[in-house]
């Protein structure tokens, strides 16, 4: 069973997590068609340490954690503050 | 070995969230846990926090709020059920991917349960006991996965 071992909630299964996908930094408001679709659509897909939401159903807990995708090891748990850059209400 | 479930346990569930929290509880006069993901007991129920300024409350009694707390309390219709027996938790190994035998008496965890999201807690003045909560929409399901194990101890694994 593949597991994602969260720092704050400890090792849990990966079936009690589900993944939001990359955090990024959503383009203005007036940027170009081709820039909003770059975004919308293109990920890069290199191994590397990767800034990711996950949301755990039972705790209804959303976290960014640092993943490294080769290894699949999460390095870090990333404060909010850190990625109020993606997060509006912030 | 015996088990028994308890398919409908009669709390009144509360959920308690905001900034003010802590100062509602206290002047309701009940127990506050010390840390986030763990909970106290009271009376036949608990008060659990789950986040950092959101409380779950069990117990028999309404509560109203009073005008003065600021938090926001929502009252919950989790459907609650029981499994007791000296070896709960080797029956929850069919259903749930935790070691629940390490939940200490008093333990408080958030974890899936046959794929249900659920929140479990063990009583610590009836230890062999564990109260689980979860959305009722998922009771039908789940009372027939627990009542499964409960009626075939064979599929409990020897520990």
């Amino acid at each position: 069973m593949q597991q994602l071992d969260c720092p704050i909630i400890g090792r849990r299964p990966i079936s009690e997590f589900v993944y939001g996908g990359e955090v990024r930094r959503p383009p203005p408001g007036d940027a170009p068609l081709a820039d909003v679709a770059d975004h919308a659509f293109n990920r890069t897909g290199q191994p590397t340490v990767l800034r990711e939401w996950w949301f755990h159903r039972p705790t209804g807990r959303w976290f960014v954690l640092e993943r490294n995708t080769l290894s699949n090891v999460v390095e870090r748990v990333v404060p909010p503050q850190e990625v109020a850059y993606a997060i509006p209400t912030l | 070995m015996t088990l028994t479930l308890e398919t409908h346990v009669d709390l009144r569930l509360w959920e308690l969230v905001g900034s003010g929290a802590v100062d509602a509880l206290r002047a309701e006069g009940l127990p506050i846990p010390e840390a986030e993901l763990t909970a106290v007991e009271h009376g036949p129920g608990f008060v659990a926090c789950t986040g950092r300024n959101g409380y779950l409350i069990a117990g028999e009694e309404e509560w109203q709020q009073s005008p003065q707390t600021p938090p926001w309390l929502l009252q919950r219709s989790d459907w609650v059920m029981r499994l007791s027996g000296a070896r709960w938790s080797d029956a929850l190994t069919e259903l749930c991917p935790h070691d629940l035998g390490r939940l200490p008496p008093g333990g408080w965890f958030m974890a899936a349960v046959a794929g249900v999201n659920a929140w479990l807690y063990r009583p610590a003045s009836v230890p062999d006991s564990l109260l689980l909560g979860f959305d009722p929409s998922y009771g039908a399901y789940l009372e027939s996965m627990l009542q499964s194990v409960v009626r075939d101890p064979s599929r409990i694994n020897p520990s």
